[in-house]
């Protein structure tokens, strides 16, 4: 069995991915990375690990929720559809060790005129990623065509987000994230080299 | 106990019994070890986790920051989206309580990936 490739130890500061979030929540497809993702969060509230979840990581769970519940749940009631989003999110406050950020690095105090001007700071920085990290053409099945695979636009601020909050470690499910691991290490739950 | 990296080659559950004795002869290394007692595991201990075990203090530990203060940024993030809705204080055993709190709601086999892909290019 070869080395482990990432060791996430006691202590560290991990960013969680929106794909951790929905696996939790939604456990009738994959059980397996359901139950990782549990664990995953179970060790987040016995304070093994600082969990951090960013507005945009909220945004995604929130646009999956209303996709999920429209197209596969049959839901049409947006109250009702926002009623069920409210207890999910709920649920996630309740855990503890998990802080709520949108973004804004704790050392990072601009003056109140430059403070709008945050979101651009993170985008230049997301566009210099971008652009070292390019993907590459690879085969979907689902679609039976070559397509581009890499990392999604958000995806880049989330790694910019994660760097700026002084995260050790992103969380997720993606493989693609191994693109930008000299930016920031992910652990990828699925990994069965990934030890945490 | 969570100081411990177990990484299973079976589904048997390791038993509780007394990690320190059993890893008194441990090694500190970042390979994976079989203990006799539990042929059908690997093990493998952090460097930190090893020190925190046996109170070694040498051993280099995650560098302590300064911890993020969310208390401003928790409520201003639930009144964006939720407005004047109770807000949740934390839950003793909440991952627990609500894991699958979606299961209800939705039928077997929906395809995640493709959701998130969706959410993601916006």
């Amino acid at each position: 069995m070869p080395l482990p490739r990432t060791i996430a130890s006691r202590g560290e500061r991990l960013y969680i991915d929106s794909m951790v979030l929905i696996y939790y929540f939604y456990s009738k497809q994959r059980k397996d990375f359901s139950e990782k993702a549990k664990i995953f969060l179970q060790k987040i509230e016995r304070a093994k690990f600082e969990g951090v979840i960013s507005s945009l990581t909220l945004m995604e769970v929130i646009k999956s929720l209303r996709e999920l519940l429209i197209k596969y749940g049959n839901i049409r009631k947006i109250a009702e559809i926002e009623e069920i989003i409210r207890q999910q999110i709920s649920g996630l406050f309740a855990i503890g060790n998990i802080r709520f950020v949108e973004g804004r690095p704790p050392d990072f105090r601009p003056v109140p005129e430059a403070e709008e001007l945050y979101f651009c700071t993170v985008c230049n920085e997301a566009l210099a990623i971008l652009h070292e990290c390019t993907g590459k053409p690879d085969y979907d099945r689902e679609e039976d065509k070559i397509v581009h695979k890499g990392l999604h636009a958000p995806d880049i601020l989330h790694i910019v987000l994660a760097k700026k909050l002084q995260c050790d470690k992103l969380a997720t499910f993606e493989w693609n994230f191994r693109e930008a691991e000299k930016e920031i290490v992910p652990l990828i739950l699925q990994d069965p080299n990934a030890i945490w | 106990m969570s100081l411990l990296v177990v990484r299973k080659k079976s589904e048997e559950k390791l038993p509780l019994f007394d990690y320190r004795r059993l890893f008194s002869s441990y090694k500190l290394s970042m390979r994976p070890h079989v203990f006799p007692q539990f042929p059908k595991h690997e093990i493998i201990i952090s460097p930190i986790d090893y020190s925190e075990l046996f109170g070694i203090l040498k051993v280099p530990a995650t560098p302590r920051r300064v911890g993020l203060d969310d208390s401003v940024s928790r409520l201003a993030i639930w009144k964006a989206l939720f407005k004047d809705k109770a807000f949740p204080m934390i839950e003793e055993g909440a991952v627990e309580k609500y894991a699958g709190s979606l299961d209800k709601y939705l039928p077997e086999n929906v395809p995640l990936d493709e959701i998130t892909r969706h959410a993601k290019k916006g």
